[in-house]
């Protein structure tokens, strides 16, 4: 158990110490007072927390997400442009065929395979930190993208799986906070058992740090 | 009679009441917008009706006079089956003539609570009073037509509910509060007729792009017809001289008659105005023909935002906003969730943001955004005019290339004046953003309230160790474009630290 959590966010990259939250006694999660220690109950309720204390956000190492889920993103993008390959193929054997000349099928193919490298790539540069008071999700390629949502501002947690997710036993997380209409954060490629006990232990922290 | 029945009565009841007979002309009302969005189109076929028939006259008076008897039917009997009473702590709804509909309202998840009162309740010492609860849009109420001490009392003890839920004391102390309500902001006619002049910027800019776009001459094409326009054109001196010149009449009477709609609709909105706090809640009053009352707890307001056009500029006055959580799913309230104090100099918004926050602010160097973003936009501007001037080139003549040119010395004095508007500073605990282009619109805001954060960054910003940064509000969302990334990355970390440390409720 301990070692598929620890394989799965890499204890060392995040950080050596381990939250002791609820009753999973070994999850690891980046303590936002630095890694090397853990705050202790007197320096939280005196409230000894300074910035400089906090780890930075430049320095923060993000855990990339599940490898199979790069290859998922590539599957789902080719599933879609296989909805565009229908009506060509359906014109070209049916309807008119002189429209389409063969090789307007290989770029379609050229297009399809290309986005579906994006797709991976985009995949492999996604990755999030869990701290124990906030979340933080980096995604983009050439257009980057951080984002940072506290606990103590989460209103609800929403966990989906498609069909093709289901398959690859994956799930996606989504954040909401207030104001926004759509999810706020939402982070997807997480195995599915391990998105519903981030569920648990965040809204575990959104209860006890909303009601201090 | 019905009115004093119901004065009377006590809030806490088991009996079921109606709303005064009066309110009628509230359903009237409601019915009729509600005929006008979902079936208007269905008036079609009566209009064939009436324009086949031989005699026109008679059947419309008879199709007229049936609509206007279904209306009255339909409205007489939405308020015979509109009955509310109160429970304890929540307000039940009994309503709909053929879809009952029950509706149950949590004291405590009150979000909003005014009273209105409508010109044609005021004969009658009646308001209307608007319930709004957090989340979906269904979940409003408006109690129109009940006793104004009534609308009083069940307000008071909605707040009262939501203070009890806190403090777990219960008390009834309205009206001990409202003897110690502090008067904040008024506004005076000439003020509101300021406040016409500086609340709107669009119609400025419409009015200075029409010309360039060529939408007067359609409209008045359209609006006058040829002829009309041929006589009038005439009549100014004939030919371009006179085209020339009734565009500019018309410009300026379409100038003319925004203008005056604005100004009419600020009296309108803010006649009489007055800002008040009492108990940690302020309250704004005014109107001409409907008062209206607003109320909002001071530690709900996520923003102050104060903005005014070149007028504005020009008059030395400001218009400040009040920046509220607005719901998630009921967006078309926010306008009406906008609390607005018109026309304040510089000194008076400053010192009503220190009353708002409670504190002074104490910021840090100002500073402006990076000179790229001006390189960006006008990049980003010069795209649709060189795909424009490529396809004039390649079907008329290359000559279309020097648009390009032509556009960019013609953006880029706007491009350098809008860079130039934005700054942002930052404190311990605020952050200030101004954008603007010849007016302005500068926000304060604690950092504690934002709801999450991001930065965002392009290949061009990386090369540059720039990056934007936007941080999200339950009001608005503040976005900073083009500052260096350890700005960002210090506003981040510090807006993170401010979430965890502040012991305060974002709401």
């Amino acid at each position: 158990m301990f070692k598929f959590y620890g394989k799965l966010f890499g204890i060392n990259a995040v950080g050596e110490r381990i939250a002791t939250i609820g009753s999973l006694n070994h999850f690891p999660i980046a303590n936002n007072l630095g890694s090397k220690r853990e705050i202790t109950m007197e320096e939280y309720f005196n409230n000894r927390v300074t910035l400089d204390s906090l780890p930075k956000l430049e320095s923060l190492e993000f855990q990339p997400l599940e490898a199979k889920y790069a290859f998922l993103s590539s599957v789902e993008t080719l599933l879609g442009w296989l909805f565009v390959l229908v009506p060509f193929t359906i014109i070209k054997l049916f309807v008119k065929p002189e429209l389409l000349p063969y090789w307007s099928f290989l770029i379609v193919a050229a297009i399809a395979i290309l986005s579906a490298l994006f797709a991976y790539f985009s995949a492999k540069a996604k990755g999030y930190v869990l701290r124990d008071r906030d979340v933080l999700y980096k995604q983009g390629i050439w257009w980057q993208k951080r984002t940072g949502v506290s606990f103590k501002r989460i209103q609800h947690i929403d966990i989906t799986h498609g069909p093709i997710e289901r398959k690859f036993e994956l799930a996606t997380i989504k954040f909401f906070t207030a104001g926004g209409s759509l999810a706020d954060l939402s982070i997807s490629g997480l195995p599915k058992s391990y998105a519903e006990k981030m569920r648990a232990i965040i809204m575990d922290k959104v209860g006890s740090q909303q009601d201090g | 009679m019905d009115n004093q029945n119901l004065a009377e009565d006590s809030i806490d009841d088991q009996q079921w009441h109606h709303l005064s007979p009066v309110s009628v002309i509230f359903f009237i009302g409601k019915t009729i917008g509600h005929f006008l969005k979902d079936a208007a189109a269905g008036l079609a076929p009566l209009a064939v009706i009436i324009f086949n028939s031989e005699e026109k006259g008679t059947m419309s008076l008879l199709l007229g006079g049936g609509l206007l008897a279904l209306l009255l039917i339909v409205s007489l009997l939405q308020f015979w089956f509109f009955k509310f009473k109160t429970h304890q702590d929540k307000i039940l709804i009994n309503e709909g003539v053929f879809k009952k509909q029950h509706r149950t309202i949590n004291f405590d998840r009150v979000q909003n609570i005014n009273i209105v009162e409508p010109f044609y309740f005021k004969w009658f010492s009646l308001v209307t009073l608007q319930v709004e609860t957090a989340g979906s849009g269904g979940n409003e109420a408006n109690l129109a037509g009940i006793p104004i001490t009534l609308a009083e009392e069940l307000k008071a003890l909605a707040l009262e509910t939501k203070k009890v839920n806190v403090d777990k004391v219960i008390q009834s102390d309205a009206a001990e509060a409202n003897q110690k309500s502090l008067l904040l902001a008024t506004a005076t006619t000439s003020d509101l007729v300021k406040y016409g002049l500086t609340n709107n910027g669009m119609i400025w800019f419409f009015v200075f792009i029409a010309p360039f776009t060529g939408a007067i001459d359609d409209l008045l094409e359209k609006g006058i017809g040829q002829e009309n326009l041929d006589w009038a054109i005439n009549a100014l001196g004939g030919g371009t001289q006179g085209g020339v010149i009734l565009i500019v009449i018309t410009i300026f009477l379409a100038l003319g008659l925004a203008i005056l709609f604005s100004i009419l609709g600020s009296i309108f909105r803010f006649h009489n105005y007055r800002l008040s706090e009492s108990n940690k809640t302020i309250k704004r009053k005014g109107g001409l023909l409907s008062t209206h009352e607003e109320s909002t707890k001071r530690r709900k307001i996520q923003a102050i935002q104060r903005k005014t056009n070149f007028i504005g500029r020009w008059l030395k006055v400001e218009n400040m906003v009040l920046k509220q959580a607005s719901g998630q799913v009921n967006q078309k309230n926010t306008s009406r969730n906008l609390f607005v104090i018109p026309t304040r100099t510089k000194d008076e918004s400053a010192e009503l943001a220190n009353i708002i926050f409670q504190e002074k602010r104490s910021y840090g160097e100002e500073k402006g955004i990076h000179s790229r973003y001006q390189v960006k936009t006008l990049l980003v501007s010069l795209i649709p005019i060189v795909i424009l001037s490529l396809i004039i080139g390649s079907q008329l003549t290359w000559y279309a290339l020097l648009m390009i040119p032509v556009a960019a010395l013609l953006f880029y004095p706007l491009i350098r004046q809008r860079w130039k508007m934005y700054r942002y500073k930052i404190s311990h605990k605020y952050g200030y953003f101004q954008s603007g282009f010849i007016g302005f619109r500068k926000t304060e805001f604690p950092l504690f309230k934002a709801q999450r954060v991001t930065i965002n960054q392009s290949p061009l910003q990386r090369k540059r160790d720039l990056a934007t940064l936007v941080i999200y509000f339950a009001s608005q969302k503040i976005t900073i474009p083009y500052m260096p990334m350890k700005d960002a990355q210090y506003w981040f970390n510090l807006i993170s630290f401010q979430i965890e440390t502040t012991h305060q409720n974002w709401f």
